[in-house]
């Protein structure tokens, strides 16, 4: 019988997600790519919290050191980690980043447009 | 085909192989065992095709030179990290460049601790002689307005400071210790009750003493 097609196996630098129901908050850990999402980890290079703070900012810590190291190593990083990063201005920013922006822009003109119109009816 | 069969069979799905009019086609279909394998479609599933997530195409394409870009991008910062982390690591590994540096450090350390005592002991020196004619210290000014009830530790101090003219320092132990070496006492002698010395016995009569205290004991 030939050899089953081996699956690639590779550490990843992506988010574990911890929190609660509603409250999520993320671990950026080091993984091996096929474990589970809370899996046993390797290393957490830092967190994320998604939810707006009471200063209105979403915080985010990474230890760059250990970042760098693991790159150096070949260590891929997940699609959110990558938009993170190039957010935080350590990578470049992520096409996808650019995209949820034009999107969001997109929405609010639209929504502006509407309470315009609304407001001279 | 029975090889390719098996490889499907091993990774839970089905294979079914179809023949219509040209090359055999391969379907593979995943099961999740939720239900019994015999279980066919839900009926209101039947016919149900999943609509293909829109895609807008100006974005698509945005989104496609973005990612050229980004992954060329990437692509170097990684072999940039990569890169400065090796340098890094080997120069960690030589010995000689990382003794040498920390040389450099220790000399640059001390150098500038150096400079730095310099200037505080400068600025000091000023400071100090400010404070001597401008702040005297308080006991000295009230001393000199004879102002003693406002320093009772002063003037509990002084007949200390009296006395103190006595002491022996470090500067006359010397000719202190000559002085007693060169004054002999004898502390052999006797008191009284009262503690007044009594006339010293004759050297003979201690002897004849110690030698009655001989005789009973023997």
């Amino acid at each position: 019988m030939p050899s089953l097609p081996t699956k690639s196996t590779r550490l990843m630098v992506r988010l574990a997600r911890y929190g609660c129901t509603n409250r999520p908050f993320y671990h950026i850990v080091v993984i091996p790519n096929r474990s589970p999402r809370n899996g046993r980890i390797i290393e957490q290079l830092g967190t994320y919290d998604p939810m707006p703070n009471m200063n209105n900012e979403r915080l985010l810590s990474i230890n760059f050191e250990r970042l760098r190291k693991r790159i150096a190593d070949g260590v891929f990083m997940s699609k959110p980690v990558e938009q993170l990063v190039g957010l935080a201005g350590f990578y470049p920013i992520h096409p996808m980043s650019y995209i949820k922006a034009e999107r969001q822009r997109n929405k609010l003109d639209t929504k502006q447009k509407k309470d315009e119109t609304a407001e001279e009816s | 085909m029975s090889f390719i069969k098996s490889i499907f069979s091993k990774c839970n799905g089905t294979l079914i192989t179809q023949t219509i009019r040209g090359p055999p086609k391969i379907l593979y279909q995943v099961i999740r065992w939720r239900k019994p394998r015999w279980v066919p479609r839900a009926k209101s599933k039947e016919f149900y095709v999943r609509r293909p997530t829109p895609v807008d195409p100006e974005e698509r394409v945005e989104l496609k030179i973005r990612y050229d870009h980004y992954r060329t991008a990437v692509k170097s910062v990684r072999s940039y990290i990569r890169k400065t982390s090796l340098a890094k690591a080997q120069k960690e590994d030589d010995h000689l460049i990382r003794e040498q540096e920390e040389r450099e450090d220790w000399e640059r350390i001390l150098l500038k601790n150096k400079q730095w005592n310099e200037d505080i002991a400068q600025a000091r020196s000023v400071s100090v002689q400010h404070e001597k004619v401008y702040f005297p210290p308080k006991w000295k000014t009230q001393l000199l307005n004879n102002k003693f009830e406002m320093i009772p530790d002063v003037i509990k101090l002084l007949p200390v400071l009296e006395q103190s003219k006595g002491f022996i320092t470090l500067e006359n132990m010397d000719i202190e210790i000559e002085k007693l070496l060169n004054s002999r006492k004898d502390y052999n002698f006797a008191i009284d009750k009262f503690g007044n010395v009594q006339a010293k016995e004759s050297d003979t009569s201690v002897k004849r003493k110690h030698k009655a205290e001989d005789s009973q004991h023997g």
